[in-house]
């Protein structure tokens, strides 16, 4: 088909607005790395918008000089990699039980886990619970509540229900159990899915700071790198909305500024999820239109 | 259900499913301790708070519910809720729709996987790092990125005070709002637009249809149904304007901006330990948040024909 004026200009004025909208989305990032390997005195002078202009690795030497947040990194790492695990194994586990269609009680066991998607009971009943689990101050905070999230057991037992039922069926009928059926007939076959999920509880446990501000008291112990920008954050605050703090920080002298610590702070939290997910975003966008339109 | 099959007493049928539901029993009593107890823990709200029984002791009715709801709080807290979360529903869902198009009508693939992929990034990090890059770069500083590029422009001579003053509060969490979900909200649009029939385009080509007018007949109404049923979806949750954003980027300044349901609870309900306010309060927010669920997909069934559950 022959291409019209017109529709040559629509084409070229849409992939350059697209471009920018690429743009604005990897911008902020670009920036903040960039200021992240500059001179902290010489970042105060503003305008650094694509490269260092200074080059200077002091604030990574000095966050990974400092023990606390090398601890917070190690609890962040594990908080993640445990909770993943458990999650996807009890997402996988539960998914595969409620995919039944001849489960007794059907409905209303659906209901009784659908309706808590819908209704909770609040922030401050969680918190007395969490206390009265004496989970508070405990690692396991972080790992046991959250390892089950009904939203991501829907999506992937619809996903294993639209698997041909037969399979299971003759896995069954050649005597395996339960447990069996689910790890080496359907687990094999759910890939796409189960590589969702793991996103999923990957990313949501390594960017959450809500557990460690609620349940923990501040203890060095369980602090994240999360909790720890949190607080950064908080101290930089007012200097991004008061120019005369900013003006006396300027005169201050020396070469770290917390603006500079703040942003290799950032950069340290957010590399390990760019790096992971553009492997997993094949299996993502599937996983997640199957779960969101049939919800 | 075949005959035969049918005849099986609960009892045979229990017996027959009894790993299957020993091995659902502890899933069960997860959900019980962790979601159903916080339900009953809720009723600390007609309760006084008491360090002796875990949730509350002596029953004072609608003591606390009375007191939220007489407070000069009241409305500006429900207000901010309401215009953040309907601001945010409203400019997420229509750039997400808009992004969803364009991006369908490129024709490059590497390209346009290439603008898919970048546009899901923010998704992808915290509120906390968003709301540390949106202090940076909308710093009141002279030199931050926005206020220099605005400066420079002359369209503005002295740096505005994005974080600082409440009037730009609300544009301000929108725009992160758009930001942080546009590409991640797109991509069910974008299964919805590729599985049009390419042939309806074609015979609107040969009739003479225009791009724009081939996306206002043919795309545009084909999605409506996905449009309206994840808007009323999004109404449902509207007493959610999310926690995060709103925390981070509070500051005395603009508070009358940016108080929303859950910072509130947060703040009088545990860091003042005004317990039984704060449960009353999120109480509410659970109570009126499933009734305009319940109504919102009644909607989608009535008109549309398709639920949400």
């Amino acid at each position: 088909m022959k291409i019209t004026k017109g529709e040559r200009l629509f084409y070229l004025i849409n992939n350059a607005f697209l471009l920018f909208v690429g743009f604005l989305a990897v911008f902020p990032f670009w920036n903040i790395f960039v200021v992240s390997f500059n001179d902290g005195r010489d970042a105060m002078r503003g305008s650094i918008y694509f490269w260092p202009r200074k080059f200077s690795l002091e604030a990574y030497s000095a966050i990974f000089n400092e023990s606390s947040l090398m601890h917070a990194t190690y609890i962040s790492i594990s908080r993640t990699l445990l909770g993943t695990l458990l999650g996807l194994l009890c997402t996988a586990v539960l998914a595969y039980l409620l995919s039944n269609r001849e489960l007794i009680f059907r409905r209303g066991i659906l209901f009784f886990f659908i309706f808590t998607m819908y209704f909770s009971g609040g922030l401050i009943p969680e918190f007395m619970l969490i206390k009265n689990l004496h989970l508070y101050n405990n690692f396991l905070v972080y790992i046991i509540p959250s390892a089950i999230s009904v939203w991501n057991v829907m999506v992937m037992r619809q996903f294993f229900e639209d698997l041909p039922a037969s399979l299971a069926e003759s896995a069954r009928i050649d005597g395996a159990s339960e447990l069996r059926t689910l790890r080496s007939i359907i687990l094999p076959m759910s890939t796409p899915v189960l590589a969702t999920i793991a996103l999923m509880i990957g990313v949501q446990q390594w960017t959450t700071w809500f557990d460690t501000f609620m349940f923990t008291s501040g203890s060095q112990n369980l602090e994240t790198l999360q909790g720890v920008l949190v607080k950064i954050l908080m101290e930089t605050q007012i200097q991004s909305t008061d120019p005369v703090q900013a003006a006396r920080l300027e005169q201050s002298g020396s070469i770290l500024t917390p603006e500079v610590i703040k942003m290799a702070t950032i950069t340290i939290t957010t590399v390990p999820i760019i790096l992971v997910y553009p492997f997993l975003q094949r299996y993502f966008v599937g996983g997640l239109t199957v779960g969101a339109v049939k919800g | 259900m075949k005959a035969g099959y049918g005849n099986y007493s609960i009892i045979k049928k229990i017996k027959r499913q009894k790993v299957h539901l020993l091995l659902l029993l502890p899933f069960l009593i997860f959900i019980l301790i962790f979601k159903y107890t916080p339900m009953y823990g809720a009723l600390l709200a007609f309760r006084e708070f008491s360090y002796r029984t875990p949730f509350g002791g002596e029953w004072v009715g609608f003591h606390y519910f009375k007191s939220f709801f007489s407070n000069p709080d009241f409305s500006v807290v429900i207000r901010n809720t309401i215009v953040i979360s309907s601001l945010s529903l409203i400019g997420s869902t229509l750039a997400a729709i808009i992004f969803a198009i364009l991006i369908c009508e490129v024709k490059n693939a590497v390209y346009k996987k290439f603008v898919q992929t970048v546009s899901y990034l923010p998704h992808f990090i915290s509120w906390v790092v968003v709301a540390g890059m949106a202090m940076t770069i909308f710093s009141i500083d002279e030199l931050a990125p926005v206020n220099s590029f605005l400066l420079s422009m002359h369209w503005i001579d002295t740096p505005v005070n994005f974080l600082g003053e409440a009037d730009h509060f609300w544009p301000l969490v929108t725009g992160l709002n758009v930001w942080k979900n546009v590409g991640w909200n797109s991509i069910i649009y974008i299964a919805a637009i590729t599985s049009i029939d390419k042939q309806q385009y074609e015979s609107a080509v040969i009739d003479g249809a225009n791009k724009f007018r081939q996306i206002t007949h043919i795309t545009i109404p084909t999605i409506m149904p996905t449009i309206i049923l994840l808007f009323t979806f999004g109404v449902g949750y509207i007493l959610n304007a999310g926690l995060d954003q709103q925390l981070f980027l509070q500051n005395p300044m603009n508070i009358s901006r940016s108080e929303v349901l859950d910072t509130y609870v947060l703040k009088y309900g545990l860091q003042q330990a005004a317990f039984s306010y704060g449960a009353a309060v999120g109480l509410f927010k659970s109570v009126v948040g499933i009734a305009l669920i319940v109504l919102c997909n009644y909607a989608c069934r009535k008109f549309l024909k398709m639920g949400i559950f």
